[in-house]
This record gives structure tokens, sequence and C-alpha cells, in this order.
């Protein structure tokens, strides 16, 4: 409890942090103005559902493997916190894309496998909520969620594998980032600071989970 | 190219938004989850006698926990 109280704080600095950075000291973009900011939201966001389907991946192959309870609670609760920073990803890219490409949305290869991955880990929580059996619920959750991951590599790639509206991404490239050093810099706090809010809700997710077992049992 | 302020606006206020929204259901659902005891306590009888205020308190019989 303790540590994920630390880590509530942590990612409540970083989170100012990552604010003041973006707003007052990162510079105007050269070629998007201002708006290219939306991206100390957008990318965190989407870095964090990555992180979150991955956890989701391993979780999932632990419980299949040993079938221990720790071990679902920790896939069920990072499919949760995922699916919101997946939500999150999405609205916020959407609003940076109506002003740069004049379009709210685009069936590119970027967008469209950011939404099946928001779809499939939608199913993983409403598969949970309807096998009345937990055991089973979380057999098949597993299931969907190491399957589910299988979409991660897609969306991540799909800037580099198919001609998209897309720009390619920002770091996590093949060849070194053209980005301005305070910028990559301003992008990396505000990642940071995403992963320890994370770190944060998980931690909540799994106790709340590890509370209702014990209740029940 | 236009700054576009509104959508910049737009785009952290609904992060912050949701991410408080989230933030919250976490935090009551882990109300809801925490273990309660329950100890049932008698009502107190208040009864004024005179025109000085002064309580017939029942002594509070401690219910066993198991």
């Amino acid at each position: 409890m303790m540590a994920t109280r630390v880590l509530g704080w942590l990612a409540a600095l970083g989170l100012a942090a990552g604010l003041v950075m973006g707003f007052a000291v990162a510079p105007r973009e050269v070629t998007q103005g201002n708006v290219q900011r939306i991206m100390y939201v957008h990318v965190p966001a989407a870095w964090v559902a990555y992180l979150a389907f991955v956890v989701v991946f391993g979780a999932s192959l632990v419980y299949l493997a040993t079938r221990r309870p720790g071990a679902d609670r920790l896939a069920h609760a990072s499919a949760e916190t995922g699916v919101v920073f997946t939500g999150l990803a999405i609205a916020a890219g959407s609003m940076w894309g109506k002003p740069t490409w004049g379009t709210w949305w685009t069936w590119d290869a970027r967008l469209t496998t950011t939404a099946i991955l928001f779809v499939i880990y939608l199913g993983y929580l409403l598969l949970r909520g309807m096998v009345d059996d937990p055991e089973r619920g979380a057999r098949y959750a597993a299931v969907v969620g190491i399957i589910g991951a299988l979409d991660i590599p897609l969306v991540h790639f799909s800037v580099l594998w198919w001609r998209t509206l897309h720009q390619p991404p920002s770091v996590g490239r093949p060849e070194a980032s053209a980005m301005d050093p305070i910028i990559l810099v301003t992008l990396l706090v505000n990642v940071a600071a995403f992963t320890l809010l994370y770190g944060y809700f998980v931690g909540k997710g799994v106790r709340i989970l590890r509370r209702r077992a014990e209740a029940l049992a | 190219m236009a700054d576009n302020w509104t959508f910049v606006a737009a785009a952290y206020v609904l992060t912050a938004v949701v991410l408080a929204l989230y933030w919250r259901s976490l935090a009551r659902r882990e109300r809801e989850a925490a273990p309660r005891r329950a100890v049932s306590r008698p009502s107190r009888d208040r009864t004024r006698v005179s025109s000085s205020p002064s309580r017939a308190d029942a002594a509070p019989t401690p219910t066993p926990r198991g």
C-alpha cells in the first residue's frame, strides 16, 4: 500500500513537471506550431497502452502456466488501465489529427490497428464480467490477453510497414530520432509520469481485486 | 500553421478529466472493497426531567467481535 501511495505522489510530481515542461520549456514546433504539444499526452498514453497490454500478456502466460491468482489480478487490473489509456491516446490523437490532417479519423493502418487493440481489450473486460465462474473467466481472459497482444507490434510498426497518414514513431524507430532535444526530453518526462501513473492505477486495481477475492473466500 | 490552442486545451482537459474520473472510480471501489468490522451499539436514551439538561445513558454493551 505504501509503495502504491509513493507511486501516486511520484506520478503527480511527474505530471506537474511534464505539464510545465510541455508548455513553458518545450519550444513551439516549427512545422505544426503549438498544436504539436498534444504529443505530450498522446504519445505517453499510447506508450502506457503498449506497456499495459504487454503486462497483460506476461501475466496471462504466468496465470495459464501456474494458476496463480495474483497473476490473474495483475492481468485484469492492467487490462482495465490499458483500455483507459488506449481510449485517451485515440481521443487525443483525434484532436491532434483534426487541425493537422483536416480530419478527426481516418482508416489508416496505425489508427485502425489501435482501434482494434482498444476493442480487443474492451472485450477482455466484458468477457470477465460475463462468465460466472471466476476461474473459467480468468482462463478465457488469459487466452484473449495473449492473443490480443499480437496486435501490439502491428500497431507500432504499421507506420513503417504500410503507407499511412500517421507520422512515423517519434522514438523507437530504426534510425536515430531527428527530434529537437528539448522536445525529446519533455516527451520522455511525460512518458515517465504516465508510466508512474499506470503503476499507481494498477497497484490500486490489484488491491481492489485481492480484497474482493478475500471477501468471497 | 495556426496554433489551434482550442484543440490543445481540449486534449489536455479531456486527459485530466478522464484520469481524474478513473482515479475516483478506483478510490470508490477500494472503499467498497475494504474489510468492514460490524460494531453495533445500542441507541442512547436522552431524557430531560428538569430544566437543566441531563441524560440517562444506558451503559453501552460491547458486541463480541468474532
